[in-house]
């Protein structure tokens, strides 16, 4: 009885000196604010002799990635108070404060002596007076340690690469997100007339340079989707009259059909994994949906309904699926676990399959996150379509854009960018765009032809 | 024209009987307009103070903070120079091994060329400026005296002006009687700290880059205390309160606790009312996802 007083009156004088220290500090709850570019000063790297042109370039290409993910905004060269910067000396912080820059990266490109171009860098933080501490792999330990530089080697012809490899590690260190610049984007090129398009895989760089064809045009094409392992493509292609799912393998240029399926197959996507194929398949006038075991070819039905269901994409963990059905009378997203078992409907009740998208209009074209926590679609609602995000448990649904055509999002490997093909206004042909999950930084990706069904690729090694 | 003659006169004697019960009205005085001068106070400075206010400890903080602070950097500045070179020796790859080769040399042959350096180096700045801020101090009032001793208008204004030293020499009144410009009131000051949220909120708006675009951003709060100088510079490191420190293998609260740091660093100066110091010398703030 003592000791639970004793404890009691403890407990109290506890209480009241943690409300009394408190109480004796101001407590403010900040929870608005702004997404700001943050602002980097990223000079042109320094050049060992001969390669002062392509130090150039690099450290352009490296400006115009950050750029891009509109995260960053790149000072102006012009208005740089410190020229002499070197990658072995600290910078004079105040030289780049009065500019108002928060970062610098200092960089020197050269030649090894086998004749690869190296870059090396390093990232200051102007406010901390610092340098950015970047996880690099130890070749010796392999274990993982910060550094205070980065450097990469490549040949010579694929400096570009160097170059998204740089702008990936400043973007990695500074928003603690996975990079996505140094990646690839399969997509349909569409070229002719109306009557007679013709539709080609083609592949680019995810900045748009490098664009070029891998199929030769004579089979029409259409959704394709990149593997985990960024060598494969999946698509379908109307090859012998009859759409089919094919595999196309980029290194080697091999396809093959993926499945001998009475009736029709499309809507292929990889699992996350990269181990088996899930699609729809239509038969006696019925979809539904299918997963095929790349190793062994074996097929699995997923869903047995009599309404159309097709789109099916994975969760990163591949645990449950997303899909389009119009069980409900009109398109909409519904999710699954992928071994069929009941679930936890967020909408109440269990049942095999919950609907997660309750807002006026068809949705369709359901990917799932790499991240996990979004489903990004197409909606088409009063005449307009919109790219948009859903939670996976049908909260927080936001449009991020909206024209006479949006259609087909996928997302960056990162899950923090969709790029998808845009219409803007009816016979002005398909063009490719991407934004941010925000809704912000809506760009055009150029193209030399008319583009379609964008897929990016998992980022490059 | 018989008929209208009383009528007439009826009328007139009307007219006249009323004006002498309505013209009174028009005697009486107007109300006086006194024109008052006001000034605007925020109601919180009157009624919603401290009673007592320390001016001798504010005073000479902003001087005496901020200088050791600018010199621990300057000092720290040439220590980190070596510190760089050598950690990259071992940690950069094969590629840039070449560089660092050269690069001890280079350093060595340009840090003394830097101006930075060089000026920083010299202890006695930092030595000499505390112990002239006391100096002058003693000797302006020195000089002056010299120079004012003749004029007695002079001494008369100097007398007053030194009348604020005489309650320096007895602060332990100070708990008691607050000092002559301290302002009088009552209350907890919830007010002035409504007002110095409200301040720090809006600076705060451009500051912090929101949690809106990470996944699952309830979990995602952070809370850091502040301390800052009268100036509203930071004077001390930013501490973590919650979580103590970046979860490894968490990247999105790493994230989330990297824009509250950079933040809370990047806004400062916070210009906070220098009356109100006490309230805002140290400040917790929580950044977290209003969804």
């Amino acid at each position: 009885m003592l000791r639970r007083l004793l404890v009691s009156f403890a407990l109290m004088i506890g209480l009241v000196g943690g409300l009394w220290s408190a109480g004796a500090q101001t407590i403010i709850d900040v929870t608005e604010g702004t997404i700001k570019p943050y602002p980097i000063a990223i000079p042109d790297f320094n050049a060992e002799p001969g390669t002062e042109e392509v130090a150039r370039q690099i450290s352009e290409v490296v400006r115009a990635d950050l750029v891009s993910t509109g995260l960053f905004a790149t000072g102006d060269p012009a208005a740089f108070i410190q020229k002499d910067l070197s990658i072995g000396l600290q910078p004079r912080f105040a030289d780049w404060r009065i500019i108002r820059q928060d970062g610098l990266v200092v960089g020197q490109v050269g030649r090894t002596p086998d004749g690869l171009l190296s870059v090396a860098f390093r990232i200051w933080d102007i406010n901390g007076g610092e340098v950015y501490r970047i996880p690099v792999e130890n070749r010796q330990t392999g274990r993982t340690e910060l550094a205070a530089g980065q450097s990469f080697t490549i040949a010579p012809d694929s400096w570009r690469r160097l170059a998204h490899k740089v702008a990936d590690t400043i973007y990695t260190r500074l928003t603690g997100e996975d990079g996505y610049l140094d990646t690839r984007i399969v997509y349909v090129a569409e070229t002719g007339p109306k009557t007679a398009r013709i539709k080609r895989l083609a592949i680019m760089d995810a900045d748009g340079a490098n664009q070029r064809f891998l199929t030769e045009g004579r089979n029409q094409v259409l959704t394709p989707r990149f593997s985990t392992s960024d060598q494969e493509i999946t698509y379908m292609s109307f090859e012998g009259g009859r759409p089919r799912v094919y595999l196309f393998n980029i290194q080697n240029g091999r396809q093959e059909v993926l499945g001998n399926f009475p009736g029709m197959t499309f809507a292929p996507r990889f699992s996350p994994d990269g181990r088996s194929v899930i699609m729809s398949q239509a038969q006696n006038g019925n979809t539904d949906l299918f997963l095929m075991d790349l190793r062994n070819r074996q097929t699995r039905r997923l869903t047995d309904h009599p309404a159309i269901d097709t789109s099916p994409s994975m969760s990163p963990d591949g645990s449950q699926l997303v899909f389009t059905s119009d069980r409900g009378g009109s398109p909409q997203l519904y999710i699954m676990n992928t071994d069929g078992s009941p679930l936890s409907c967020p909408s109440g009740g269990r049942d095999t399959a919950c609907r997660i998208t309750f807002g006026r209009g068809n949705y369709s074209t359901p990917v799932w996150s790499p991240r996990g926590d979004l489903v990004a679609f197409t909606k088409q609602t009063r005449g307009k379509f919109h790219i948009g995000v859903i939670g996976t448990d049908g909260e927080g649904e936001r449009l991020l854009s909206e024209a006479y055509l949006d259609e087909g999002p996928a997302w960056s490997p990162n899950g923090r960018v969709i790029t998808f093909f845009r219409e803007a206004r009816p016979g002005s042909g398909p063009k490719l765009w991407s934004v941010d999950l925000t809704g912000r930084n809506l760009r055009q990706i150029v193209t030399s032809t008319d583009a379609s069904d964008p897929a990016w690729s998992p980022l490059l090694d | 024209m018989i008929r209208g003659l009383p009528a007439s006169i009826l009328l007139h004697v009307g007219v006249i009987a009323s004006s002498y019960i309505v013209l009174p009205i028009f005697d009486q005085p107007l109300e006086q307009v006194v024109i008052v001068p006001i000034d605007l106070v925020s109601v919180s400075e009157v009624n919603n103070i401290a009673p007592v206010v320390r001016p001798a400890e504010i005073e000479p903080e902003p001087e005496s903070v901020p200088e050791p602070e600018e010199v621990e950097e300057l000092l720290d500045e040439p220590d980190v120079i070596p510190e760089e070179i050598a950690p990259e020796e071992d940690i950069v790859p094969p590629a840039a091994a070449e560089q660092e080769e050269a690069e001890p040399e280079v350093p060595e042959d340009v840090i003394p060329e830097e101006p930075e350096p060089e000026e920083e180096e010299p202890d006695p700045e930092p030595e000499p400026e505390p112990d002239k801020k006391p100096e002058p101090k003693e000797a302006e009032p020195d000089l002056l005296d010299d120079i004012l001793n003749d004029a007695n208008l002079f001494n008369r204004e100097r007398e007053t002006a030194k009348a604020p030293p005489p309650p320096t020499p007895e602060p332990e009144v100070e708990p008691d009687t607050p000092p002559p410009d301290a302002r009088r009131g009552v209350g907890d000051r919830t007010a002035n700290t409504a007002r110095i949220e409200s301040i720090v909120l809006s600076q705060m708006r451009t500051c912090w880059g929101t949690l809106e675009d990470l996944p699952e951003p309830e979990r995602l709060t952070v809370s850091v205390r502040v301390r800052l100088n009268t100036d509203g510079t930071l004077s001390d490191d930013v501490e973590l309160v919650k979580p103590r420190r970046a979860p490894i293998g968490d990247r999105y609260m790493s994230v989330a606790i990297d824009r509250a740091l950079r933040a809370v660093r990047t806004c400062q100066p916070y210009r906070l009312p220098v009356e109100d110091y006490e309230d805002w010398e140290e400040i917790v703030l929580n950044f977290r996802h209003d969804g």
